[in-house]
């Protein structure tokens, strides 16, 4: 297919025709370049003429963080002990709809690099319970990932199944390939499968039915995600245990209480007609998932999660872990950033709880794991040997909100996820909720990494390696025809 | 509300009639308990100079927190559990327009009748929940309220009844959780139990109590798979355990850092193994008898409620009852066998969880509304006569431990203080001195306010002189033992700005006064450090005290 460079770039960039200052193509817009650098320079400036003072301040603007953030983390969890908030559809339900009634639903599966896996996605496509001529299936390959390509013409897909070439062009990212996508799809939903995912195979039926149960404004139903490499090694562990709260807790709470609801990178069901009217997936973010939700929130449009779940690859090694961990930090950042480009605006459009929560759940999120490591080594010297100058930094008014954070905020952590761990079917993770705080140090690495990266190359998507779960292809249950 | 113009063509406009807002039944018991207890507060302190000492020394843990001459966070001590003196923070500031609030101690007085008030509205809640016929359920809450034993301990400034109703709460939740299995519920448990801890060490037993049916029964309602069943009932009990373990292992931490030691209620000199072993008191009550007479006078049917509500409940497979018998029978169970080894005295209070105990299990026995309508038959009768006999059996319970809790012998604690107040003619000499409590200590504070000395001048181990210094309307003066230069100050006294020494005569608890052990000759002759300038006889049961002034040297 030959289009121009001007349509193609139309195609992936439309964001930035449709809201030009909501796109991450430039970290900061016009406003943010001229305040950074001058709170930059009041800052020295204090730090030099009044040094203890200045501290001061940042431990204060620190301990009121984590007080904030530790409010708000026992607020969701309350909230979602008090009710479950997600929408459940049953199997007899979701078989009951009548195929006739079925919306077409475009599924898109980026891939770059995988010739490994792309066999195996096709397999598990062909499980999903949903008839054929209703499936809007394309596989997004980069024009060059010649590897790719030829390994997915020799799987030999089924008819409904597109290969679908991507230009090239930049920023090489899955959000850019997925909008380049939406232009050629066909279906009323559209959802995103990664390459080695393994949804429910009644999944789409579930967000039909659910769709038909639900406000008009939600425009977004969130299934959830888990692994299925749960019990590979510790790292593997800690992220179900992670996603388990995430998605079985933290999620449904904020949807519950119509808060701004950052999307999972997959399983998310989108009506394509609003997709497309606020622009798409922003190509220049690396967590094009959180900014979506953001920005759905802010539209105006609602997001529900889905009581059906999408089975990943864990990565269970620590380098991929690093690297994945740290890109979707960065892309909190950038996610944050951008939305904070007109503050105003955010708080009309989010209302103030839902400004408050999108700054704790966005901003705190990447923040938190870069200043734990100053603290922990405060604690750590204060423990060893009692310098005075720790008390200096600590008067009582300090002292006492840190130390409640310290000790009762981190006893409430692992307590949420021993929570989310119960809820979302996986108790035996108990042993590795309580190891959590090495995990809690790799979260600090990944985010200094994040950091590094944002200020480098802050579009760069550093792609994670799958298939390294060590099993060969599954056998995929027949689908029902 | 509605209120139909008659004119033709008006529209018909509701205008509503003014009502009261609706009362519910809960708030109702609530604020009742609440008048009462505080009505009874009112009449103990003011009017009858009944005040514990253990309720004062809490509300002197709180003061010396906040007015003292050192104040910080710390000196609310780690030899007893903080949260009764923690609630009372916030009303020591009123102490400038009710200085009564710390002088005679009403600070407790006031959190003790909250609490109780709070208890008898879960214990309220509870038969609600049981869904028991309402005149059955406003008798089993009144005979509950009414006990003279949660009357008193209600009214008395006295930590039981925050741990009553912490103890209630995680009955009642553990309760909803075995009826929905919701998690919710588990971590509520958690939570209420850890703030039992915090006012009692022997929320221990309950906590494990609470986790032995939280495993067992989520073992048991648990999948097919052995092995996901295991660690699914392991999980559980987890969520319902962490919240505990946490209050245990912060307070124990807490103690480790400031005072060197854990678990201070064992260890410390002024805890409960060093003041058993001065006092004596391990021989003469390690008699389970002893135990048993004061259980039985607190609630005589005990074994009658029991039995019928445990009987009842089995029928209907409720398993409800598992967390009222979960939660209090091992605090009882532990006190007895403590009793029995001398590990604890023989104060009645010890077994005041048996009235809840007692209480709900007759709600048990009631069963549930509606159920006997229609069976006039033999089982119909025989159902009614056991709701009336596992009511009665909380009802006696009224004028027994009335009876007992005037009797020093069954009372040791409070059978003198409280017979003073039955008795018409005859008073006793113990009597008579425990209507005089802390007269002595008030007159010492009144003396040497009026001496008018500096800050810090006058040395006492708060342990015994608590009630001295929260008489005192200058507690700046004294140097006390939550003092962080307390020892520095008895090692060089005249060095750390003291002038004058109040000691108590070495007798009895006494003999653990941090001035005694230093100085064992202070009392009689003034250790060679000072001179005697005043003495003060009790007339209560305190201890007498002697005030010396340093000399040079």
């Amino acid at each position: 297919m030959m289009v121009s460079h001007r349509v193609r770039e139309r195609r992936t960039r439309r964001l930035s025709y449709v809201e030009p200052d909501l796109v991450a193509s430039r970290l900061l817009n016009r406003g943010q370049s001229t305040v950074l650098p001058v709170l930059a320079i009041i800052v020295g400036c204090t730090l030099v003429a009044a040094p203890l003072q200045t501290v001061l301040a940042f431990n204060a603007l620190a301990t009121g963080l984590y007080v904030l953030a530790f409010i708000y983390g026992i607020y969701l969890v309350q909230r979602s002990l008090a009710q479950p908030g997600m929408i459940r559809v049953g199997d007899a339900l979701a078989r009951a709809l009548a195929d006739a009634d079925l919306p077409i639903c475009t599924i898109l599966v980026p891939a770059y690099r995988e010739p490994e896996v792309i066999a195996r996605v096709i397999r598990s496509l062909e499980s999903l319970e949903y008839p054929r001529d209703r499936l809007d299936i394309k596989i997004l390959l980069e024009e060059d990932d010649h590897v790719t390509i030829e390994a997915a013409r020799r799987a030999r897909p089924e008819p409904h199944i597109e290969l679908l070439e991507i230009p090239l062009g930049l920023p090489r990212t899955k959000p850019r390939a997925c909008n380049y996508a939406l232009r050629f799809a066909r279906g009323e939903l559209v959802t995103i499968f990664d390459v080695e995912d393994r949804p429910d195979p009644l999944q789409i039926r579930r967000a039909v039915a659910a769709f038909q149960r639900v406000d008009r404004s939600v425009v977004c139903l969130q299934a959830k995600l888990s692994y299925y490499n749960a019990r590979q090694n510790l790292i593997t562990r800690w992220l179900t245990v992670e996603y388990a709260s995430w998605f079985s807790m933290l999620l449904p709470a904020l949807a519950a209480q119509g808060l701004p609801v950052p999307l999972g990178g997959t399983s998310m069901y989108l009506k394509r007609t609003v997709l497309e009217a606020i622009g798409g997936w922003d190509a220049f973010n690396v967590t094009e998932d959180a900014d979506l939700g953001i920005r759905l929130h802010r539209m105006g449009y609602r997001t529900a999660v889905l009581d059906s779940t999408t089975y990943e690859e864990a990565t269970s090694d620590f380098v991929n872990w690093i690297k994945q961990r740290s890109r979707w930090y960065k892309g909190y950042m950038q996610t944050w950033l951008v939305h904070s480009r007109h503050p105003r605006r955010l708080w009309q459009e989010l209302g103030p709880t839902g400004f408050l929560s999108f700054h704790l759940t966005i901003g705190a999120t990447p923040l938190v794991p870069l200043i734990n490591p100053i603290f922990w080594l405060l604690t750590l010297l204060w423990t060893v040997g009692h310098f005075p100058f720790i008390e200096i930094l600590f008067p009582p008014w300090l002292y006492y909100p840190g130390l409640l954070c310290m000790v009762f905020g981190n006893f409430m952590i692992i307590y949420a996820n021993i929570l989310g761990a119960r809820m979302g079917g996986y108790p035996d993770l108990l042993g590795a909720v309580l190891l959590a705080p090495i995990y809690w140090i790799m979260m600090s690495i990944a985010a200094l990494k994040a950091l590094f990266q944002l200020i480098r190359v802050p579009n760069f998507w550093e792609k994670t390696t799958h298939g390294l779960d060590g099993q060969p292809s599954p056998e995929v249950s027949l689908a029902v025809d | 509300m509605q209120s139909t113009s008659a004119l033709p063509g008006r529209v018909a406009v509701a205008t509503p009639r003014f009502t009261l807002p609706a009362v519910t039944e809960g708030a109702a018991i609530f604020w009742l308990a609440l008048t009462g207890y505080l009505a009874v507060a009112v009449l103990l302190v003011f009017g009858a100079n009944i005040v514990q000492a253990d309720a004062l020394s809490r509300v002197g843990n709180a003061e010396y927190v906040l007015f003292s001459r050192d104040p910080h966070l710390a000196a609310i001590g780690f030899v007893w559990s903080p949260l009764p003196s923690l609630l009372m923070l916030p009303l020591l500031p009123f102490k400038l327009i009710f200085p009564q609030l710390v002088q005679l101690g009403f600070a407790a007085n006031i959190v003790s009748a909250v609490s109780m008030g709070g208890a008898v509205y879960l214990t309220w809640r509870i038969l609600n929940d049981l869904a028991i016929a309402r005149p059955w359920r406003l008798i089993l809450t009144l005979l509950f309220a009414i006990h003279p034993m949660i009357i008193f301990y209600g009214a008395n400034g006295m930590s039981e009844a925050l741990f009553l109703f912490f103890l209630i709460l995680s009955v009642r939740f553990l309760m909803a959780w075995l009826r929905t299995g919701r998690l919710e519920w588990q971590v509520y448990a958690g939570l209420a139990l850890g703030g039992a801890y915090l006012c009692r060490y022997e929320a221990l037993p309950a906590g494990l109590g609470a986790l032995a049916v939280v495993a067992i029964v989520s073992w048991m309602r648990g999948q097919a798979n052995r092995e996901q069943r295991l660690v699914t009932a392991l999980c559980d009990a987890a969520i319902v355990g962490a919240p505990f373990a946490l209050a245990v292992a912060v307070w124990a931490v807490a103690s480790y850092i400031i005072v060197g030691h854990p678990f201070e209620q064992f260890a410390s000199i002024y805890g409960n193994d060093s003041q058993m072993r001065t006092l004596s008191l391990g021989h003469s009550s390690a008699d389970v008898l002893g135990a048993l007479v004061q259980v039985l006078a607190l609630q005589p049917l005990l074994i009658a409620a029991i039995a019928f509500g445990g009987l009842r409940a089995a029928r209907r497979r409720d398993l409800r009852v598992l967390a009222i018998i979960a939660v209090l029978v091992p605090v009882l169970l532990f006190a007895g066998w403590a009793r029995s080894n001398g590990t604890i005295a023989p104060w009645l209070r010890y077994f005041i969880a048996v009235i809840p105990l007692a209480v709900l299990m007759a709600g048990f026995a009631v069963g549930e509304a509606g159920e006997t309508i229609g069976r006039l038959g033999l089982r119909g009768r025989l159902k009614t006569s056991l709701k009336v006999a596992a009511v009665m059996s909380v009802a006696v319970a009224v004028a027994a431990s009335a009876a007992a809790m005037t009797d020093p012998s069954v009372a040791p604690e409070e059978g003198h203080e409280l017979s003073y107040l039955t008795t018409g003619g005859q008073v006793s000499a113990d009597q008579e001195r425990a209507a005089r409590r802390f007269v002595t200590e008030r007159a010492i504070a009144a003396y040497l306010d009026g001496l008018h000395l500096p800050r810090g001048s006058v040395l006492v181990d708060s342990f015994l002189g608590y009630a001295i210094v929260l008489s005192s309307t200058r507690p700046e003066q004294f140097v006390i033992t939550s003092d962080r230069d307390f020892k520095q100050a008895i090692a060089d006294p005249s060095g750390t700005g003291v002038q004058y020494i109040l000691v108590p005569r070495e007798r009895g608890l006494a003999s653990l006064d941090a001035i005694n052990r230093a100085y064992p000759t202070m009392y009689e002759s003034g250790a060679g450090i000072g001179y005697l300038v005043s003495e003060f006889p009790n007339v209560g049961d305190g201890a007498d005290w002697r005030l010396y002034r340093g000399s040079a040297g």
